[in-house]
């Protein structure tokens, strides 16, 4: 009688222990609650031109390129442009709003150093 | 080769008194009957008339046609050289549709005709405009580009004409520009329109600066103009397209009927220009403001220092149609090395030139002024004699644009390099 006993202790421990441990590995209610963190997405600067036709719905169309994803930086109304930046992926959405004529990626000018002879 | 001709004569009588000039042929040939376009349904003169003996005046032309015999030439030109209202003459020629290929007859005739006109060229003197390019350029007074561009003789100052320069800004505390009109605005952020660089200082004096500097040579153009600086371009010489739109919506929305931009991006061959610019440029055309831009300085061949062959094409935005892309001249007038030229045939193409090698301009205090070297250079002498141009004429966009490759001064150089020529300022 002694070896049952000992065995049904052993049996005990056994479940308490696996029953600690599967109770630790149980992903934890806090975890569903938090996603994990998002990557950042690379935003470019562009200029988009209005065609001539539509210069006098620039506001409107601004509103649009908003909605499509442009984050506006300025609104150039003699001239029919506007220039903002953007996340990569949604330029070309930009190209399909109705009025925009051309959508360009901003490029950087650099002059020559003053000390340089050619400027 | 035999000049072809018809026997009768072309007159030239003075469009702002027909009369009179019809009155002093009259009174010339001998020849009473006039007939006149003007009694023509739509101006169209008859085959008939214009081959009948009496003279047939074109009135919106003011050129007359008319048999004359020896006596009557002689007594047309005697007129003519005592200026009485007859302006000049010369035989009617004939003259035939061009061939496709080329003939021997046309050959011949091409190379007499060149022979006819050296010939000529060694009698007469260089005079005019021509000298004025080939002469020595030594005058102490005043910087070898003024001299060669014509500013020194003209009577324009750019009074009452608004020029927006952009780039690094302006060094507002020069003495050059005390007492000027000056609107200075800045597009960059977290900087002032005031000039820590040098580039925009040394472009604004080009275009603008004073007909009596603090200290002699004079370097300035349009010395009455209406400075527009506006800085698109970073004290460390950068700044991107929403700087550079935004200068220039201030400039057209300002009234500036030139607008100077000495930056640029370099391009390679086959690349085509922006449609934003292009449109931009256009914009700016039809709002009265002509934008003048450089060709950039990618050209020099780094190991013999002279100028790659083929040369760089023209830089971005200055490639666009609507804009003006300047090219660069030293004061021999050859194309300096560094100077782009016309490779990208779809736009990119050099329009006209300027002086460019060695130009001494204005620089920010202490140093006072400075001589450096570019199309950055050339380009605000286009701009600065634009100003000129829209003072005399009141032309402004596309018209201003037609001044300036009408009378600028051809070179025996290529156009894919000099574009029209090098820039003159107004003769008016």
């Amino acid at each position: 009688m002694k070896n049952i006993k000992w065995s049904q202790q052993l049996t005990r421990w056994l479940i308490v222990i696996v029953a600690t441990a599967l109770v630790s590995c149980w992903p934890s209610g806090s975890d569903a609650v938090n996603p994990p963190p998002e990557t950042v997405m690379d935003k470019v600067q562009v200029t988009i031109s209005i065609g001539n036709a539509h210069m006098d719905q620039l506001e409107q169309i601004s509103e649009q390129l908003t909605t499509a994803g442009l984050e506006v930086e300025q609104t150039l109304s003699t001239l029919g442009v506007i220039t903002g930046s953007v996340e990569t992926e949604k330029m070309s959405a930009l190209s399909e709003v109705s009025g925009v004529e051309s959508v360009e990626l901003n490029r950087t000018i650099q002059l020559a150093p003053p000390d340089a002879n050619v400027q | 080769m035999s000049i072809e001709t018809t026997g009768r004569y072309l007159i030239m009588l003075p469009n702002e008194d027909l009369e009179a000039g019809i009155q002093a042929l009259r009174d010339a040939t001998g020849i009473q009957t006039v007939a006149r376009a003007g009694d023509f349904e739509n101006h169209a003169f008859t085959t008939s008339e214009l081959d009948g003996p009496n003279a047939s005046v074109f009135d919106r032309l003011g050129v007359a046609v008319v048999p004359l015999d020896p006596d009557q030439v002689q007594s047309v030109r005697v007129a003519t050289a005592a200026q009485q209202n007859v302006l000049a003459i010369q035989p009617e020629r004939v003259v035939y549709a061009l061939q496709t290929g080329l003939s021997a007859d046309y050959l011949r005739g091409y190379r007499d005709a060149a022979t006819h006109l050296c010939d000529q060229a060694g009698q007469q003197p260089v005079t005019g405009r021509g000298q004025r390019a080939n002469a020595e350029l030594t005058d102490g007074t005043t910087t070898w580009g003024l001299q060669a561009t014509g500013v020194v003789g003209s009577a324009q100052s750019g009074l009452g004409i608004k020029v927006a320069v952009l780039d690094t800004g302006l060094d507002l505390t020069h003495p050059d520009f005390a007492g000027r009109s000056i609107q200075s605005q800045s597009f960059i952020t977290g900087e002032a329109a005031q000039d820590a660089n040098g580039h925009g200082t040394h472009c604004i004096g080009t275009a603008c600066g004073p007909s009596e500097p603090s200290e002699r040579p004079r370097y300035g153009i349009a010395y009455n103009a209406e400075i527009f600086a506006g800085k698109v371009l970073s004290d460390r010489g950068s700044g991107s397209d929403s700087s550079i739109l935004a200068g220039i919506e201030w400039a057209i929305d300002s009234g500036c009927a030139v607008i100077s931009m000495s930056l640029g991006a370099p391009t390679r061959p086959g690349d085509t220009f922006s449609p934003i610019y292009e449109q931009v440029g256009q914009s700016a055309l039809q709002n009265g403001s002509l934008i003048i831009a450089a060709a950039g300085n990618e050209s020099t061949d780094r190991t013999t220092g002279g100028r790659l062959n083929p040369p760089n094409p023209v830089a971005y935005p200055a490639n666009a149609p609507s804009l003006i892309a300047v090219a660069a001249l030293d004061n021999q007038l050859q194309v300096a090395p560094f100077s782009n030229g016309t490779i990208n045939t779809d736009g990119g193409q050099v329009d006209i030139a300027g002086p460019g090698v060695d130009v001494y301009s204005s620089w920010p205090m202490p140093d006072r002024y400075l001589s450096i070297s570019g199309t950055s250079m050339a380009t605000p002498h286009v701009a600065g004699i634009a100003a000129l141009y829209a003072e005399a004429t009141g032309a402004r966009g596309l018209e201003l644009w037609a001044w300036l490759m009408r009378d600028a001064q051809r070179l025996s150089l290529p156009g894919t390099d000099v574009g029209i020529g090098l820039v003159q300022a107004p003769l008016l």
